[in-house]
């Protein structure tokens, strides 16, 4: 004789299987990296220009971790109230991308791209978690961005930088600044 | 879908409640336990770290994350690679020993060790082990950092105490590489390696091995055994509100001593704390330059500043050496961390570092050193070399390290982020390495910039009396040399340069220094006030603390000005000037019109050409650089102290020639010859000195006796000895005394350095004695006694009658050539670390050994003669003798190797070839692990036509039947 599979199960399964999921969903969340540790990971890549540029679920992530922890901005800062966290020589960048830190909204913050050492122009977008600015950029004629005052704080900058001109097809650098605002 | 009501689906599908708990427990329990594994481990690691700190989501699941990596790590570890260049530490405990080794964690004094055995290369040493370190990462983990002691008279790889260490850092081996370093560029550094280690038969992983400072790391480093110091305090000095260290003796002890007696003796301590203190500026440099070796200390501190180190505090990690024979102490390597960059050269200050700073010219030597490091072997290419061959040889291991874990892998968000410990793994690990790599490289292009900042201003000013005043500012981290000038003007003379050392701007031979002058337009070198150097000022500390004191050093820009002067009346008093042969002019047409200074940078080595003229001129109201201390000043460690001009301290004496004889020259109070004294004795001078006065030679010496007319070194009184002779430091290099008869003496009074031979040369290098005889040595330990003396010759030397040691030669190379010994009532020729070649020397009567070569020494011996000695050649502690064309003749043993002590690891061994052993007792005795090659050796005396030139020539003999008549008539004079 056979039973139906509707009928209703015996209240050990659905303990069993409500045990079993959850068991098995918090152990899935705990191997899930957290995301302090990603944000060390970004953080240490960046450094070390040792990966591509953010995803928007990087960029969200680690704008996230910046916010919650407000002092993990001036450790990285080391002192100043802006500035790079990412690879650069003197605030030049030849690898396409910056990343820049605001820790302070009352501090309004412009930032500037030049094209360092070619003379045709390059193509710039910066970026915040909510806002967005492209522009082109020369070596006489920089990108200029006031990053916006509003949003989450300590404030998380992108700036991406087509390193290739279009002509020449040959990789150049930029010079990325984060002055004061007016 | 449908099934079977019977099937085990179908039951299970139907579970009942009560079987369903049953079933679910165990998964609950797998969930509880993580939970709470997580939690437990948080709260221990909060409980030390930050106990107020709330456990939220987010480092829950920090913590959790890390429970199960570190399980999961633990089920996949890999083995251990089987040609692991790591050496094994196996340890074992009783399991009531294990206990206690936790619980007596904080127990005081003796109560926290507890007994164990380390087992390593098969054997097994008894010993006893604590935990060491307060911090979390080491006692609260698997991994423990433990301090072990040897038993007494037992080591372990060359150490009786050493540490093995759970290094928390991520890349774990930036401390191997500064010791590393620190090692290759001559400082004192105790062992620091990985090991791996293994607890009662399980594997505990990679540690840290770091050896104890003690005196086997002063014999594994070529020092003398001497006292040496370790300072950690805990107390706080209360007037001044910072750690005491360096103010009262009490946080030092004295970990290695030269004698028994000396061991509680701190006075060396004492003298340091007090010159810190209460010494001016002036006081201070003369006793850094008598007492510190300067050099050791400016390399110390430019690793900790090039690698950004912060461990040498007002409270810890100071050990200090003082080396016996220089009287100077030298820091030891300790207690480096790494790879850290702020925007400062020292990111901890001291003290004793805060008063060298202030010493004129230390910054300068320290930054030289860091330039040169930089530019070099600590280059960030270099750097990274050393970082793949650690990779190389450790990964293996670390992936077979199943408690790997390390701190700092959480962004600095809090305290308790930064420190909470995680587990490792390689991509992580490669990470950090590369992010330290990031730091050192962003560090060493920081202190480059720095460094190679031209730091120089000059400008021209006229000043009165047609005279011409150069200013030049040095600021930030430069430092000049000014090599030479020359001066143009529209006439024909000479021109002169002056020193402005009481900066008035006016020339005043009373106090400025006449420091070069020359026919116009030609170029002079410079001689004195020619350091042109940046001080240092004392800030306050932004976050001031009884452990990092409570100011810091910055640059402090510092004016000198030159006087270039070609005033006719200037000509006219100069004996040099030619003024007859120039034409009169006006004083109008002889004001200098150009001055060209050549500089060196001391710090880059770079070189400058200065051409100044009128158009150089100033502005007047350039603000002034700071104000220096007076050099008689004592500074407090407060702001604004800081560095004296450097014309303020007396100028480096000129040169001088001290000749003393021909003919008597009575002395009857000790004398030290200064290091810019060359001092000549004549031929034919009889030195006469007065009961215990001594002769010390800082600078070159040149006896010039001659076989005619030698030079006599004698007592005044025949029954009082006097003293004896040094030659003390690297000054005396190129010395040679020839043609010496001496007698009567003992040995110089020792006070900071010891003294204990008749003829001391110490810390020096190529040095010769020629024809030499000396009678005697009255209480002297020694007759010749050569410390650190790089090239030594001892050229038919002849010493009769020695009490003790007739010639004993530590840590040096030499020659010796027709060296002939008398009589000794030890050793004929002592030698410790020492590579020396005999050739054409005799040894007879020596009541102990002829030649005892020992501590690593070196010998090659080729036609001696060894003669009524106990033993003919030792060899003992790794050292090795090769012996050729030679006789050992009446000896109790002729050859002998004793068993290596515990400092040395390696075997001694004596190689003979051509060598005929006669009326000796017994021809070879080798040591427990040493070796004799005694197939050279004949047991008879030489046959008519062998060993001639030893026979004839060195000997003055005719045939070998005469040698029993020859030593005894060479004893008996001894004796007569």
């Amino acid at each position: 004789m056979s039973q139906s599979f509707r009928r209703k199960p015996g209240a050990g399964f659905v303990l069993l299987a409500t045990v079993a999921i959850g068991v098995l969903g918090f152990l899935a969340w705990g191997m899930s990296r957290p995301a302090l540790d990603r944000a060390w990971w970004i953080q240490v890549e960046l450094m070390v220009a040792q990966r591509d540029a953010l995803s928007h679920g990087e960029f969200r992530s680690f704008q996230e971790v910046l916010a919650a922890h407000p002092k993990m901005a001036s450790a990285m800062l080391d002192g100043p109230k802006s500035g790079f966290i990412s690879a650069n020589a003197r605030g030049v960048v030849g690898n396409g991308y910056a990343y820049l830190v605001r820790t302070d909204a009352r501090d309004s913050a412009v930032v500037e791209v030049e094209a360092f050492g070619a003379t045709e122009k390059i193509a710039v977008c910066a970026r915040t978690l909510d806002e967005k600015h492209c522009g082109p950029a020369t070596h006489h004629t920089p990108f200029s961005w006031p990053t916006p005052d509003s949003g989450a704080f300590p404030q998380l900058i992108e700036v991406r930088i087509d390193t290739r001109e279009a002509s020449k097809r040959r990789p150049v650098n930029a010079l990325v600044r984060i002055g004061k605002g007016t | 879908m449908r099934f079977r009501n019977d099937s085990v689906l179908y039951r299970f599908y139907k579970l009942r409640a009560r079987t369903g708990v049953i079933f679910s427990l165990p998964l609950a329990v797998v969930a509880v336990w993580y939970a709470w594994s997580a939690y437990a481990g948080f709260d221990r690691y909060r409980d030390d770290v930050a106990p107020k700190t709330p456990l939220d989501l987010e480092l829950f699941h920090v913590a959790l994350h890390d429970e199960l990596s570190r399980d999961l790590r633990r089920m996949r570890v890999a083995d251990r690679p089987e040609d692991s260049a790591l050496d094994t530490f196996s340890i074992s405990l009783t399991r009531e020993n294990l206990d206690n080794l936790h619980d007596k964690r904080t127990k005081p004094g003796n109560e926290r060790w507890v007994d164990a055995f380390i087992e390593k290369d098969g054997k097994i040493h008894d010993v006893r082990m604590r935990l060491r370190g307060g911090r979390h990462w080491h006692w609260l983990g698997t991994q423990k950092s433990m301090k072990v002691r040897l038993k007494k008279g037992d080591l372990l790889d060359g150490t009786r105490v050493f540490n093995l260490i759970n290094g928390p850092s991520p890349f774990g081996m930036e401390q191997q590489l500064i010791f590393t370093l620190a090692r290759e560029l001559g400082l004192l550094t105790p062992e620091h390696r990985p090991v791996w280690v293994r607890l009662n038969n399980s594997d505990l992983g990679v540690f840290q091995y770091h050896a104890q400072p003690e005196e086997g790391l002063l014999r594994r480093s070529q020092r003398m055994p001497g006292n040496l110091f370790s300072g950690d305090s805990e107390t706080v000095d209360e007037s001044r509100g910072v750690g005491d260290l360096f103010f009262a003796t009490t946080g030092w002890k004295k970990v290695a001593w030269r004698n028994d007696e000396e061991k509680d003796d701190l006075s060396e301590i004492e003298q340091l704390n007090r010159s810190i203190s209460t010494s001016s500026h002036r006081e201070f440099a003369e006793f850094a330059a008598a007492h510190i070796n300067l050099d050791k200390y400016a390399t110390f501190d430019a690793l900790d500043v090039i690698f950004g180190g912060n461990d040498h505090d007002y409270f810890t990690n100071h050990k200090l050496y003082v080396d016996p024979y220089t009287g100077k102490m030298e820091p030891v390597a300790w207690a480096f961390q790494g790879f850290h960059h702020e925007t400062q050269f020292n990111l901890v200050e001291n003290p004793l570092l805060l008063r060298l700073k202030m010493t004129p010219g230390f910054v300068a030597r320290r930054d030289a050193v860091i330039y040169k490091l930089l530019t070099t072997v600590a280059s960030v290419a270099a750097i990274r070399e050393r970082v793949e061959r650690v990779f190389a040889s450790v990964s293996g291991d670390l992936a077979a390290d199943p408690y790997w874990d390390a701190y700092k892998v959480l962004p600095f968000a809090s305290r308790l982020h930064r420190f909470m410990v995680r587990p490792m793994n390689r991509q992580r690990w490669m990470l950090a390495a590369q992010d330290d790599l990031d730091d050192f490289e962003r560090r060493s292009r920081y202190l480059l910039d720095e460094l190679e900042r031209p730091g120089l201003k000059a400008s021209w000013k006229a000043a009165p009396d047609s005279v011409v005043r150069v200013d030049l500012v040095v600021d930030g981290h430069a430092a000049y040399r000014v090599t030479s000038v020359s001066a143009d003007a529209a006439c024909q003379g000479r021109f002169r340069m002056f020193a402005d050392v009481d900066a008035d701007g006016r020339i005043d031979p009373a106090t400025d220094t006449l420091v070069a002058g020359a026919a116009i337009g030609r170029s002079q070198p410079v001689l004195g006030h020619r350091d042109l150097t940046t001080g240092i000022r004392l800030v306050a500390l932004e976050r001031p603390s009884k452990k990092a004191g409570k100011v810091r050093s910055v640059p402090s820009a510092r004016h000198y000005s030159y006087l270039v002067a070609t005033r006719r009346e200037l000509l006219e008093t100069d004996a040099d000037a030619r003024d007859e042969a120039t034409p009169k002019r006006s004083e109008h047409d002889c004001v200098p019109t150009r001055v060209t200074l050549e500089l060196e940078n001391v710090v880059t080595g770079f070189t400058r050409r200065l051409v100044l003229d009128p158009s150089h001129t100033a502005d007047d109201d350039q603000s002034p650089p700071d104000k220096p201390d007076s050099a008689d000043d004592v500074p407090a460690f407060e702001p604004g102290a800081s560095t004296p001009h450097e014309w303020q301290l007396p100028p480096d004496p000129k040169p001088s020639t001290v000749v003393l004889g021909p003919g008597p020259v009575e002395i009857s109070r000790s004398r030290t010859f200064f290091r810019h004294e060359t001092v000549t004795i004549e031929p034919g001078t009889k030195l006469v000195l007065d009961a215990g006065v001594s002769l010390t030679f800082l600078g070159p010496v040149h006896a010039r006796g001659t076989r005619a007319h030698p030079i006599e070194v004698a007592p005044k009184n025949e029954s009082k000895p006097f003293g004896g002779l040094s030659l003390q430091g690297p000054g005396t290099r190129g010395s040679r005394l020839h043609h010496v008869n001496l007698h009567g003496g003992t040995h110089p009074k020792s006070g900071a350095i010891e003294y204990p031979a008749t003829v001391n040369i110490h810390a020096t290098s190529d040095i010769v004695l020629g024809d030499w005889t000396i009678q005697g040595g009255g209480t002297a330990e020694d007759i010749i006694h050569a410390n650190t003396v790089d090239g030594l010759t001892l050229q038919e030397v002849t010493i009769r009658g020695a009490k003790t040691d007739a010639v004993d030669i530590e840590i040096s190379t030499a020659e010796a050539r027709g060296l002939r010994v008398f009589g000794a009532g030890d050793d004929c020729l002592d030698l410790m670390t020492t590579t020396i070649q005999l050739i054409d020397s005799v040894f007879v009567g020596c009541t102990n050994n002829g030649i005892s070569a020992g501590e690593e020494s070196k010998v090659t011996a080729h036609s001696i003669l060894v003669g009524h000695a106990k033993t003919g050649l030792l060899a003992k502690n790794a050292s090795q003798v090769l012996v050729s064309r030679s006789v050992i003749y009446d000896a109790e043993i002729a050859l002998r190797t004793k068993r290596r002590e515990i400092h040395y690891d390696n075997m001694s061994f004596i190689g003979a070839s051509e060598l005929a052993v006669v009326d000796c007792e017994d021809v070879r005795r080798a040591g427990k692990g040493t070796a004799i090659d005694s197939e050279g050796v004949q047991l008879r005396m030489p046959q008519h036509g062998s060993l001639d030139h030893l026979l004839n020539n060195v000997l003055n003999l005719q045939t070998w039947g005469d040698l029993a008549s020859f030593a005894e008539t060479a004893l008996g004079r001894v004796k007569g």
